[in-house]
């Protein structure tokens, strides 16, 4: 049977704050356990929310990159469910009306454009972590607790492993280039669940749909709906129904297991969040959330497939933020775009890695890219001859034109002896006028030396072998 | 020193004057703590240490604080066995305010549990009795408050007023009980019981001192969003000038002689030159079952934290347990019904019917205030209840208004009954009007002393 996948993912993201959501203890991740907490993040009795306006800032940013209807009047409510890592017994998220609503997004997957529904993006705190100590005991660290996060929610309109891994992809590099999160997916600062539900191709009822949780990274999303698509086809094969639940998704062991069913489901209580008062988002926070918001990364591929660089180097550009940053540099003031691209996504970028520094770290600029391009398209400077020049700027700046003067300077003594040798044999009345003791004849033995050298040859050191040699013919 | 009549005011005054130091005054107050707290019980916990010399507006003034209000490094229990052995790590900032301007804290003071209770029946620790006559309830939920001042152990009380909850043991102990307008004071450190009802309150002795500790208290708090400023600065108002809202049928169930009471108050403001509206926002069944609702709701959510992990943890018992053994029955019930209007398939039928009813009669009242400045009626319409009489009477009738639509309120003796128990009247006025309600409440203090009704 042929069946089409359905689905939808929640996207959750650390907001790049310096502080909590709640109250002004350090965003940051790792160190001591429960050294950045306070009362008001740990819920002690008596405490209340106070909210950082620098989170609704970035949860705006993202509504609005993310092409959201923004809830002019917005409010917090609270989630309610018992966890120990949850110091309040409920999360204060939104629900009924969330910053942004009925936004989209634009990717690309497979060289298409695709374009996937955002039903709701809100802002929310994160819970707590649970350790789990060798000594076999559980305890707890409260520093994540109260960590700005925004959740994005899509409409259930992707359809495959791959579509899912480059949406994701996708929406990592939005939240990087608007500077809302740092994504970074190894401290959890990026998390998502997904649905996944399967309907026979052609029909338009959507089955029960099934929530996979505990997603981790995007190749384990991948991996997830695979696994989950896979399931429900057999099941579906067989005849029976898919029912409605929760997975937990184990990506070690590449396996889902459940957590809830439909009738065990969790009834949050949703309520308004009565220490909050409801936000009211005017022109000017709207102006101030979203006045400098980088263009979409399918705008940014257009631009740069106009302005001639290939497909392989377009995706290279785009998949990192540095780079593209970078070249964007070079776009503006370049009559060589394509060059200045294969010169950062190859040379440029094997050299970072060689050199283990990042482009804001090396000495770099767009503007020697530009020069180098140039001369690779006047044929005057090789490929291989720039890799050097590009390695030696990398790590002491200056001047391409002195890195290439310096690329092309004789600097073998061994060349130098060899031409020296030649002007002396041919030049005997010269030699034998600096013999009697005539100064300006190593004057002219010089020139004759540099200019078979093509003038490339260091002056001083060129003048001492000269000397050595007229010293030896006696 | 008299004890039993001295005000904020006064101590206030002698000390500035230095015609007795703080000093004196502290080991005074704590004499007569530990000689008749042990009659009445109004204190959970007793803070004596030795301070220096302080000052401010309420240098060596003796103020208690309601247990459900935070002391940095002092045990708060909301008189529950929840929070047994739990010790607040931060100030609230009334605590704040109070200790700026100087006053003397004398401790922590009974509740009914989690503050819910009228009647100062529900302590999970211990009963508290009524100074008035020990024969009588202390009202509630701040009975401790109600009777750290009406038993001369302090001079104010800080309590929390959700639906009645400073106005009602304030009247029980014939006392002053001030309900200001929401948002006034900010609740950071006020133990949440239902957020958007919960108001800090104050019980003194007579309006004055409630106007001269408000303006210690209120003021915009960066730590409380949803407080504000509200003017607290003087309001000149003759009780000639006024129009009040009054109507019989606020006295249709009252006892007669609380009905003489309140009669006598609108006689005497009419003498006045005032005028009064045949109108009234109270007895509304519709509006105060979509209190409950909300209140439980709410309550239901605030307490969700104690879940027997961070406190009640040494009973070593599980979530449920801990719960089902450690809060009290009321606690429960109320928890209970919360989470029934708070369940999916209930919440529009229950909590945001009750919403929208709260909208309404915010709408309701708004419009009533651009008519007249104060509604009078009975605090409460029968007599002090005793300890066998208490369970058939609603003591919240006329005080859970002004919770439900935010307005200031106030409580002031007008009379005593038969068994010379204080009969009360409420007067309650727009929001932010709090200058004003003081101002009237004073002057008709002051009209009912020289009358001679109390």
């Amino acid at each position: 049977m042929n069946y089409e996948a359905i689905i939808g993912l929640e996207i959750h993201a650390e907001l790049k704050t310096r502080t909590k959501l709640f109250c002004s203890c350090k965003n940051e991740f790792g160190g001591e356990p429960n050294s950045r907490i306070c009362p008001v993040c740990t819920g002690q009795p008596g405490t209340l929310p106070y909210v950082n306006g620098e989170a609704v800032r970035l949860a705006l940013r993202a509504c609005l990159a993310f092409g959201c209807e923004i809830n002019r009047t917005s409010k917090q409510c609270r989630k309610h469910y018992f966890y120990p890592d949850l110091p309040k017994g409920y999360q204060i998220s939104q629900r009924e009306t969330p910053l942004g609503i009925s936004g989209c997004f634009e990717f690309i997957s497979d060289g298409q454009v695709k374009c996937v529904g955002i039903e709701q993006i809100h802002l929310e705190e994160d819970a707590g972590k649970l350790v789990h100590r060798s000594d076999g005991k559980t305890a707890i660290d409260y520093n994540r607790a109260g960590v700005p996060l925004i959740e994005i929610v899509t409409s259930p309109e992707l359809h495959s492993a791959q579509e899912v891994r480059d949406f994701l992809e996708s929406v990592r590099l939005r939240l990087l280039r608007t500077g809302v999160s740092d994504c970074r997916m190894e401290q959890g600062s990026l998390r998502c669940d997904v649905n996944v539900s399967l309907r026979r191709a052609g029909e338009a009822v959507l089955n029960d749909r099934v929530e996979m949780k505990n997603i981790n990274t995007f190749s384990g999303a991948a991996r997830a709906v695979e696994h989950e698509i896979e399931r429900q086809c057999k099941i579906l094969d067989s005849g029976e129904a898919v029912l409605a639940e929760t997975r937990k998704w184990d990506d070690e062991k590449r396996e889902s297991r459940l957590m809830r069913t439909k009738e065990t489901a969790v009834d949050y209580k949703f309520m308004p969040e009565p220490d909050i008062p409801a936000y009211v988002i005017d022109e000017k926070a709207l102006t101030e959330a979203g006045y400098d918001i980088p263009e979409s990364d399918v705008h940014r591929n257009i631009r740069y497939e106009k302005a001639g660089i290939s497909r392989n180097d377009r995706e290279r550009l785009i998949a990192d933020v540095d780079m593209s940053d970078f070249f964007d540099g070079c776009i503006s003031s370049s009559q060589n775009a394509s060059e200045c691209a294969k010169l950062i996504v190859g040379d440029v970028a094997s050299l970072l890695t060689r050199e283990n520094v990042t482009l804001s770290q090396s000495r770099l600029t767009p503007g020697m890219i530009v020069e180098i391009a140039d001369l690779i398209v006047s044929g005057s400077l090789g490929r291989g001859n720039a890799k050097v020049i590009l390695s030696k700027l990398l790590k002491n700046g200056g001047s391409v034109a002195n890195a290439a003067a310096e690329l092309m300077s004789i600097d073998d003594d061994a060349v130098i002896e060899e031409t020296v040798k030649v002007i002396i044999a041919d030049n005997p009345k010269a030699v034998a006028d600096y013999k009697k003791g005539k100064e300006n004849a190593v004057t002219y033995l010089t020139g004759q030396c540099m200019r078979s050298l093509r003038g490339r040859a260091n002056a001083e050191r060129l003048k001492t072998i000269l000397l050595n040699e007229l010293k030896g013919e006696n | 020193m008299n004890f039993d009549t001295m005000t904020v005011g006064q101590i206030a005054r002698m000390v500035s004057e230095k015609k007795i130091s703080s000093g004196e005054v502290s080991k005074m107050y704590f004499e007569r703590i530990r000689k008749e707290d042990k009659n009445f019980r109004s204190y959970i916990t007793v803070c004596e240490e030795e301070k220096g010399e302080p000052s401010g507006r309420l240098a060596g003034v003796p103020i208690s604080i309601k247990d459900n209000i935070c002391m940095k490094g002092t045990l708060t229990t909301c008189a529950s066995r929840m929070l047994e052995g739990y010790v607040s790590p931060y100030n609230a900032h009334v605590v704040d305010r109070l200790s700026s301007e100087g006053a003397l804290i004398t401790g922590k003071t009974n509740l009914d549990e989690f503050a819910m209770g009228s009647f100062g029946d529900n302590s999970a620790l211990f009963q508290t009795k009524n100074p008035v006559n020990v024969n009588y309830l202390p009202g509630g939920s701040s009975s401790g408050a109600a009777a750290s001042v009406a038993g001369g152990m302090c001079v104010a009380a800080i309590g929390s007023d959700t639906g009645g909850s400073v106005r009602i043991p304030a009247a029980f102990c014939g006392l002053c009980g001030f309900k200001p307008t929401y948002g006034a004071i900010s609740r950071f450190g006020l133990i949440a019981y239902a957020s958007s009802l919960d108001t800090i309150g104050i019980v003194t002795r007579n309006a004055t001192d409630a106007k001269l500790l408000s303006s210690v208290l209120f003021g915009k708090d960066e730590r409380d969003m949803t407080s504000y400023d509200v003017n607290i600065g003087e309001c000149e108002i003759a009780l000639g000038d006024i129009r009040f809202a009054f109507s019989d049928k606020d006295l249709e169930d009252a006892e007669t002689e609380i009905a003489e009471v309140i009669c006598r108050v609108r006689d005497l403001l009419l003498r006045a030159g005032a005028s009064c509206v045949d109108k009234t926002l109270f007895g509304n069944a519709k509006s105060d079952n979509a209190y409950r609702v909300l209140a439980c709701a709410e309550a239901t959510s605030n307490l969700a934290r104690y879940d027997g992990i961070r406190y009640g943890g040494k009973s070593g018992l599980d979530v449920l347990r801990t719960r089902e053994e450690l809060f009290g029955e009321e606690v429960k019930r109320r928890i209970e019904y919360g989470n029934f209007v708070l369940a999916k398939e209930n919440f529009e039928k229950y909590f945001k019917a009750a919403a929208d009813e709260r909208t309404r009669v915010i709408k309701e009242t708004e419009m009533l205030f651009e008519d007249v400045d104060v509604i009078i009626s009975p605090l409460c319409d029968f007599s002090v209840p005793t300890y066998s009489n208490a369970s058939s009477c609603r003591a919240d009738r006329f005080t859970v208004a002004a919770n439900f639509a935010g307005n200031p309120a106030i409580s002031i003796t007008a009379g005593r009954d038969k068994n010379n128990m204080p009969v009360s009247v409420q007067l309650m006025s727009a929001r932010g009007c709090d200058a004003k309600l003081l101002s009237i409440a004073e002057k008709l203090e002051q009209l009912l002393l020289k009358e001679g009704a109390v």
